[in-house]
């Protein structure tokens, strides 16, 4: 599990980084690996936006992957914010909807750096959800301008998107994609289903130096998800041994 | 230390029908035990599994009239929306269970080798899928008397016309508030949705694709938290024709799919290796509600067929060569037929 949250780069001051999950894929594993990262950090709080998976899912799993986010829940280092379980009374208004969610991921965002906190997350479930209740791309990429723009506002604050159908969602994609630190790209094989490997994490780092962005570094690493663990191989690594 | 999470009693609801699985969460039966085994023990509360149609929904309407036939034995409430066909005539078809639960899960016959007594001892293979646990098997033979399935008091049904009834509204705007209401209604027992043939014909309109994944974000919100488990069947053909990627979409916002593709077409039907089946079988998406990872099936190449009292899945292998050429002659794979030449590569 360390090896994956180092390899993503969630160890390093990353402000603003985006999980792309393709067709058929499901990151779930990063978003789990990434919230105990964070949560057994000193002095840090995560709100986190559940829309594609609910909390229980959330917290059934990190019970397996060794934290309880009950316990977080409790301390109130952990934020939830369900809005799957408000869809049936959100409103229809797709302007009012992505207003109402920026104001109370800010005000949680404000009551932690009033409280002294040193490392506030912001983890967003799948941000493409809200197409299904009537945004468009337009909508999404300014919420996402609007995140990234609180991030330049707040050094203690850093956030994480992550875009669902992100091969379909391209327009979408190539936009937030400008903004980021890290991209990380959650991909099948293409070659087809395989035993050992699930697969294929394509991690991008990009560095700013005076105001111009650079890739600081392109890999590709292959994944295995397990019941307790996340295994991470090295492409080629797996095949014949003679 | 063991990282084995045991599931709190007191936490879980107690009803008929469910069972917790190996993964931790509850689940309740389909109706099929075959199809339980390959999704994994069950359809897990709280979750939405879509069956991809075969062309003329014969087979989905088996799988259809099995669940809803689980959730009448077990007296769940149940919701069924069919536009396409009149809910009352699927469920007066919905089978019994078998009299000899025992016997019907073993099905295993008493193989006295005489001559080939060597192998008597060796273990049969069988490539019908099917767990270890006895649970409840139906018999699709058998039928409930009409009388036992009217006066069922724990179904609501919607048809096309009350939907009629409900002009300029969509279906699925009323298929949503009347699952809101029951919702509110129902608490201490499982509620089985039942949606048959979303995306027919007769669920379109002006902003069709927008309107079924709101519906499905809807539907969804709406499983995972309330005693709730939704099956629903699409005929995929006629999704496809209308947007190629909006079946992703779908996938997106539902738990499970699996497909069906029965042999409708001469070529596969008269082909050697799909002789014994009926079908083929599937997998896109298995339930991860309470995993990170989902269970990963014996195989992925599976065939359906449809006995007389149950519906079988199986792997999907070749049928044994026992007859021998019509010349009788030993032939190599890669020589020709005519006997002048040896190879022919």
């Amino acid at each position: 599990m360390a090896l994956l949250i180092s390899a993503c780069g969630f160890t390093e001051p990353r402000k603003f980084v985006i999980i792309n999950e393709n067709c058929d894929t499901d990151g779930s594993f990063l978003i789990s690996s990434l919230i105990g990262q964070r949560l057994r950090q000193q002095s840090s709080a995560i709100v986190l936006i559940c829309c594609h998976q609910s909390l229980k899912f959330y917290e059934t799993c990190g019970k397996k992957l060794g934290y309880n986010l009950i316990m977080s829940l409790n301390k109130k280092s952990l934020v939830v914010i369900e809005k799957l379980r408000d869809v049936p009374s959100m409103t229809s208004d797709p302007d009012k909807l992505l207003d109402q969610l920026y104001a109370e991921i800010n005000s949680h965002v404000n009551t932690f750096k009033s409280n002294g906190i040193k490392n506030v997350s912001v983890i967003f479930d799948d941000i493409t959800f809200f197409t299904n209740l009537g945004c468009t791309e337009k909508d999404l990429i300014k919420m996402s301008m609007k995140l990234h723009k609180l991030t330049k506002e707040c050094s203690e604050l850093s956030v994480i998107l992550k875009v669902g159908l992100s091969d379909l969602h391209q327009y979408l994609t190539n936009n937030i994609e400008d903004l980021s630190d890290v991209s990380i790209t959650v991909e099948k094989l293409k070659s087809g289903d395989f035993w050992d490997v699930d697969g294929k994490l394509k991690i991008k780092k990009v560095k700013c130096e005076n105001g111009i962005y650079m890739t600081e570094s392109e890999r590709n690493i292959l994944y295995y998800v397990g019941d307790h663990n996340v295994k991470i191989i090295a492409p080629g690594e797996h095949g014949l041994k003679i | 230390m063991s990282s084995f999470v045991k599931l709190k009693k007191e936490n879980l609801p107690e009803i008929a029908g469910i069972k917790t699985s190996i993964r931790n969460h509850q689940i309740c039966s389909s109706g099929s035990d075959s199809f339980d085994f390959v999704i994994g023990g069950g359809i897990e509360l709280n979750s939405i599994i879509m069956i991809g149609e075969d062309k003329f929904g014969r087979y989905s309407d088996v799988i259809t009239k099995l669940y809803l036939g689980d959730g009448f034995h077990h007296k769940h409430q149940i919701y069924f929306a069919s536009l396409d066909e009149d809910p009352m005539k699927i469920m007066k078809d919905i089978p019994m269970p078998h009299e000899n639960q025992r016997q019907a899960q073993a099905e295993t016959s008493s193989n006295d080798l005489r001559i080939a007594f060597r192998y008597q001892d060796c273990p049969q293979i069988d490539s019908v899928q099917r767990g270890h646990q006895i649970g409840v098997t139906y018999d699709l033979n058998k039928k409930y008397p009409k009388e036992i399935i009217e006066s069922y008091e724990n179904i609501k049904f919607f048809t096309f016309k009350d939907l009629q009834q409900q002009y300029p509204r969509s279906a699925f705007e009323c298929v949503i508030e009347d699952l809101d209401k029951i919702v509110k209604e129902n608490s201490n027992n499982l509620l089985r949705i039942c949606i048959n043939s979303v995306g027919s014909p007769l669920w379109y309109s002006d902003d069709f694709s927008t309107q079924l994944l709101k519906f499905l974000a809807h539907l969804k919100s709406i499983t995972r938290y309330n005693n709730v488990v939704c099956y629903m069947t699409m005929p995929l053909h006629l999704i496809n024709q209308i947007d190629e990627t909006l079946i992703y979409r779908i996938r997106r916002l539902i738990d499970c799919n699996i497909n069906l593709e029965s042999f409708n077409n001469i070529e596969k039907q008269t082909n050697a290796v799909f002789k014994q089946y009926h079908g083929l079988l599937h997998i896109k998406k298995l339930q991860t509600i309470a995993a990170l990872q989902s269970h990963k099936p014996e195989a992925f190449d599976l065939a359906f067929k449809l006995k007389s009292h149950r519906f079988v899945i199986e792997k999907l292998h070749l049928p044994p060569e026992l007859q021998e050429n019509e010349s009788n002659e030993i032939s190599m794979s890669c020589s020709s037929s005519s006997g002048n030449k040896s190879l022919d590569f």
